[in-house]
């Protein structure tokens, strides 16, 4: 390799020397295994060749060839596979001799239905992998086996069309029996990375078999939301100057009550996050493990709920599954469709109505919980948080305990055996029992509002109304003294107003129909009493629940008591009190 | 099935490893591009075993300063076959079926390829009992299945499997 008229002519020597036999001749050589090499240097994943020409796949079919021939020499038959037979039904369906034989001889392929043609018709009702569940194809290869324009055509166009996360096309409500497979869901939380995807039809029938086996054992589901209803996360570097202390002094508490993984404050994802559990969870999620089968449901990633999950449940054995932001069908709003359950028997409990724009039904609808001030500022301009207060929500009294109770009874309810007004337990519907107990709350008022909403809006329109109605009040369009047991004003000073007081009926703000519907009890009309017009904007005793409905009313109209100025400040009053007493109203007693 | 087979490839070097460790960077950098890919012929390369003989390097001659290296190396290899049974663990069991793992394999058996005795039971551990509540399906129980259809990714091999025949089925305890 000397090139004996370059200069260097010795360095390149030495070089040579040194890498002695590792490189080999150049140009000329190059240019011979050009060929070779140029299709074989994309460096990733597999161009290896063998140097003996070795063969898997003859090999393995040389193999099962070899195995049957040898079957075959011999007259062994196999006998046809027990299994196949339908024990459950009673009646023992065997296969035939020679479908029998044919399914075993061509092994693996389908023995899924009772069919005798069981290897031929292969409905495809999940796919795994790309693969169907039953028999193994590929996607590909179905559907050029198919050729498209029938029941495999429709469903791959439902699938493909269906774009990145959309799907289901006709809803799958009266999804054609047998055959039509329009649509498909798409299961992406059964799996780390793969999707699991069920045909409508397939998906009925898991929906029908999780309705008679939780009927059968007597539980019902509940999905739970994560944030600001089972706990509050924070990004530590949220936390401000003055609130560290105050977590210190928490911690150091938690520290010496020796609670162990009991522990209400964690610091989760490698320290970047404060997560504060709710008071009252672990005995909340005991209390109903056995009444309910639980899920999560969160629109936070993966990996935070796979580590919530880990805190809540350090078993691993509570949660049914875990649903997080990736796995929900649409990317703002929850829906129960990925669990496969059925709707006639699921509860959600969550701090937010919006994201469950389907199953409205089905929510419960928590207090939002709010301990660090960081958080409490992104929903709110005033208010302070627990962890300011330094108090916390009440184990026994809290949201939690509320709702378990409140739980419990509906189950009990829903499968009590001796009530006549159910309809049978088939056909009961939880959403109605659900109704039902939420209509106690406030059985037996009458209420007319004041102030509360523009003259002319429509007032069987406004959530108050229906929030009332809901809680099994019923409205008044107008003042009636003989009627009206409750006058919700917003602004103190109007006619219907006085009339109620005159009367000694009680005069309450909004904020106690929100505050009755989240601790599911009728609360004291003293602690949400109207201010006197002549107080200038004090809310004196009123310690309202949190999210306190529009005190914007546009009342001018109604008689000018109050100046304008007047009445601006005993809105923003109320509102304020409203903020800040939703922590008081929470506290221990 | 597991194979040893004797393979070739080209590896390329960067100049800055041209020095007495020379062999050792062809070496590793063959293990980190083979082992863990699998391709449609020769399954998953579970292991580089040697590397029997690597070839004189030829440098490109397209101005980058590799050089390419021919390297002859032994290797074992997964290969699954479509009929073929195997051993698996499982590794999380839902209402459609349950998931298992053989060695780098992954495998789901879906509820239609599950014997009719068995039904899905979500209290508790997600698991498969039998009618007469013997059996249990639970993760880290050991089963034996056929495979059904298999399908190769870059890295992945994942497979349909079969619990529907006979002797397959559960073969051992809860070992998690």
């Amino acid at each position: 390799m000397s090139e004996p008229d370059s200069p260097g002519g010795s360095l390149d020597d030495a070089l040579a020397a040194a890498f002695d036999g590792e490189f080999g001749e150049d140009e000329e050589e190059r240019q011979v295994g050009d060929g070779a090499t140029d299709d074989e240097d994309d460096g990733k994943g597999g161009n290896s060749t063998p140097s003996s020409d070795v063969d898997l796949d003859e090999l393995g079919e040389k193999g099962f060839t070899e195995v049957e021939s040898l079957q075959d020499d011999v007259g062994y038959v196999p006998p046809p596979a027990k299994r196949q037979r339908m024990i459950r039904f009673g009646a023992v369906e065997e296969l035939g001799p020679s479908p029998g034989s044919a399914a075993a001889a061509a092994g693996g392929s389908g023995g899924g239905s009772a069919a005798a043609a069981a290897a031929a018709a292969c409905a495809h009702p999940v796919w795994v992998f790309g693969l169907c569940g039953v028999c193994g194809v590929s996607k590909e290869a179905a559907a050029e086996a198919a050729g498209g324009a029938d029941q495999y055509g429709q469903y791959l166009a439902g699938g493909g069309g269906g774009g990145a996360s959309r799907h289901r096309s006709s809803g799958g409500s009266g999804g054609g029996a047998g055959g039509s497979q329009a649509g498909v869901v798409r299961l992406k939380h059964l799996h780390a990375n793969k999707e699991v995807e069920v045909s409508t039809h397939e998906a009925e029938r898991i929906r029908r078999d999780t309705m008679s086996r939780l009927l059968s054992r007597r539980r019902l589901i509940l999905i739970l939301d994560l944030d600001h209803t089972l706990l509050n996360s924070v990004h530590t570097g949220e936390v401000g100057e003055d609130s560290a202390p105050q977590l210190a002094e928490v911690l150091r508490r938690e520290e010496e009550a020796n609670l162990g993984p009991r522990r209400l404050l964690h610091r989760l994802a490698d320290n970047k996050l404060w997560t504060k559990l709710r008071p009252g969870v672990f005995e909340f999620l005991e209390g109903l493990r056995e009444a309910y089968e639980m899920h999560i449901y969160t629109m936070g990633d993966k990996t935070y709920a796979a580590e919530v999950r880990r805190l809540l449940d350090p078993t691993g054995r509570l949660f049914a599954s875990v649903v997080a932001k990736d796995h929900s069908t649409t990317a703002t709003a929850k829906d129960l469709d990925v669990l496969l359950s059925a709707d006639e028997l699921a509860l959600v409990l969550d701090d937010t109505e919006i994201v469950w724009p389907g199953h409205r039904r089905n929510l419960l609808q928590i207090e939002r919980y709010h301990y660090f001030p960081s958080d409490l500022r992104k929903w709110r301009a005033d208010g302070t948080a627990l962890l300011e207060q330094g108090t916390d929500e009440s184990v026994t009294d809290g949201a939690l305990a509320t709702h378990m109770r409140v739980l419990r009874a509906v189950h009990t309810r829903f499968f009590s055996q001796d009530d006549p007004s159910l309809p049978p337990l088939e056909l009961r519907d939880v959403r109605d029992i659900l109704a039902q107990q939420r209509r106690r709350i406030l059985q037996g008022c009458s209420l007319t509002f004041s102030r509360c909403w523009p003259q002319d809006r429509n007032p069987r329109r406004e959530p108050l109304w229906q929030l009332a109605e809901a809680l099994g009040a019923t409205c008044l369009p107008a003042y009636d003294p003989q009627a009206t047991t409750h006058v919700v004003a917003a602004g103190g000073g109007t006619e219907k107003v006085h009339q109620a007081r005159s009367q000694g009926k009680a005069v309450v703000l909004p904020a106690w129909l929100q505050a009755c519907s989240f601790k599911w009890s009728r609360l004291p009309e003293a602690d949400f009493a109207v201010p006197e017009p002549t107080s200038d904007g004090r809310t004196g005793a009123s310690s309202g629940g949190t999210a306190v409905r529009p005190a914007a009313c546009g009342g001018g109209s109604s008689g000018g008591h109050l100046t304008a100025e007047e009445e601006l400040r005993v809105v923003m009053a109320v509102a304020g009190g409203g903020g800040g007493g939703a922590a008081d109203g929470n506290r221990e007693q | 099935m597991f194979y040893y087979l004797t393979l070739n490839k080209s590896i390329d070097i960067h100049p800055k490893h041209f020095g007495p460790k020379l062999r050792e960077v062809i070496r590793e950098k063959l293990i980190a591009e083979t082992e863990g890919t699998c391709t449609g012929k020769y399954g998953y390369v579970v292991a580089v075993a040697k590397v029997d003989d690597i070839g004189q390097g030829r440098i490109r001659q397209d101005q980058s300063g590799f050089a390419t290296f021919d390297v002859t190396y032994g290797c074992i290899v997964c290969r699954p076959y479509k009929k073929e049974v195997l051993d698996a663990v499982v590794t999380s069991v839902n209402k459609m079926g349950f998931f298992a793992q053989a060695g780098p394999l992954q495998l789901f058996v879906t509820q239609h390829l599950i014997p009719e005795e068995f039904e899905f039971d979500a209290s508790g551990d997600n698991s498969w009992i039998s009618v007469d509540q013997t059996t249990h399906i639970q993760i880290g129980t050991h089963v034996r299945v056929r495979i059904v259809g298999i399908k190769y990714d870059p890295t992945e091999v994942f497979c349909i499997a079969t619990m529907k025949e006979d002797y397959l089925g559960v073969i051992g305890a809860d070992f998690s």
